[in-house]
């Protein structure tokens, strides 16, 4: 047998002490906890983003909706003043 | 077609059946291995005392991932790589936890590993032990199993002519070592 792999088996026999009796079932046990707290956390960044949008989406419409109004003004000041320039050339 | 071995085949449907969910076939997946990756992670870093614990990191990380592997005949390359990842992620951090906190006496208290009595392993340990990381990593991979270079490559997340040039440092040192023992 290759000294490499005599090293290695007996690397494996004294790490394989290093671990408790019922590593694997203690693993999956934590790794089933772990999904757990993970769900959790996707939840709450996924209602965080949800939040975020929702205010990106309000604002945009109030930006919008603010141009439109100020725009239409605008307009309607312009016609206005053409109207009273036109009215007083005419007296 | 090629012919697969029982033992082979076995472990392809006990990974299926891991990936299906099944809390068994996912246990006896982590027993099957964890002699070998306790052995690789412990010949890698050198010390006893982290162990179990980056072994059950690895096995984590294993568990939340095993989904996504398509093939199961890369399973094993793939669970090495990550034991691999984890050990090396080790190695740095104590390296830069060194860079930080004085060295004292107390530090160096740590129980030694017990030596196994063989004059031959104990010369290979001590050879392996003055070796870079990256070629330790390769010899110690190859004494674990057959693999390819490409799958070294893949493991160590290097490139083929890479792992070539460092194996052949690697073992080119070990010759000498050995040799000069010898002498």
């Amino acid at each position: 047998m290759k000294i490499e792999t005599q090293f290695m088996e007996y690397q494996r026999r004294y790490a394989r002490t290093q671990l408790a009796p019922d590593f694997a079932r203690r693993v999956l046990d934590d790794a089933r906890r772990n999904a757990g707290r993970a769900g959790i956390a996707v939840r709450l960044r996924l209602v965080a983003i949800t939040g975020v949008l929702c205010v990106i989406g309000t604002m945009s419409m109030h930006w919008v909706q603010s141009a439109y109004a100020e725009q239409q003004n605008v307009q309607a000041w312009t016609t206005t003043a053409e109207q009273i320039r036109v009215l007083e050339e005419s007296i | 077609m090629a012919e697969i071995s029982p033992e082979a085949e076995d472990l392809a449907a006990l990974i299926r059946r891991a990936q299906d969910g099944s809390d068994a076939a996912m246990e006896r997946l982590i027993a099957r291995f964890q002699d070998r990756i306790a052995g690789f992670v412990y010949s890698l870093i050198g010390r006893d005392d982290a162990i179990e614990d980056l072994c059950h990191d690895i096995f984590i990380k294993m568990i939340s991932g095993l989904s996504g592997l398509k093939n199961p005949d890369a399973f094993e390359a793939w669970l090495f790589r990550i034991a691999r990842n984890v050990a090396m992620d080790s190695l740095r951090r104590k390296r830069l936890w060194r860079m930080f906190v004085p060295f004292e006496p107390k530090h160096e208290q740590i129980a030694e590993a017990p030596r196994s009595g063989d004059s031959r392993i104990e010369e290979f340990r001590a050879a392996l032990e003055g070796m870079p990381p990256n070629q330790k990593e390769l010899i110690l991979l190859l004494a674990e199993n057959d693999w390819t270079y490409e799958q070294l490559a893949e493991i160590t997340k290097s490139s083929v002519s890479a792992v070539k040039s460092r194996l052949f440092r690697a073992r080119e040192y070990l010759r000498q070592r050995v040799a000069d023992n010898e002498d």
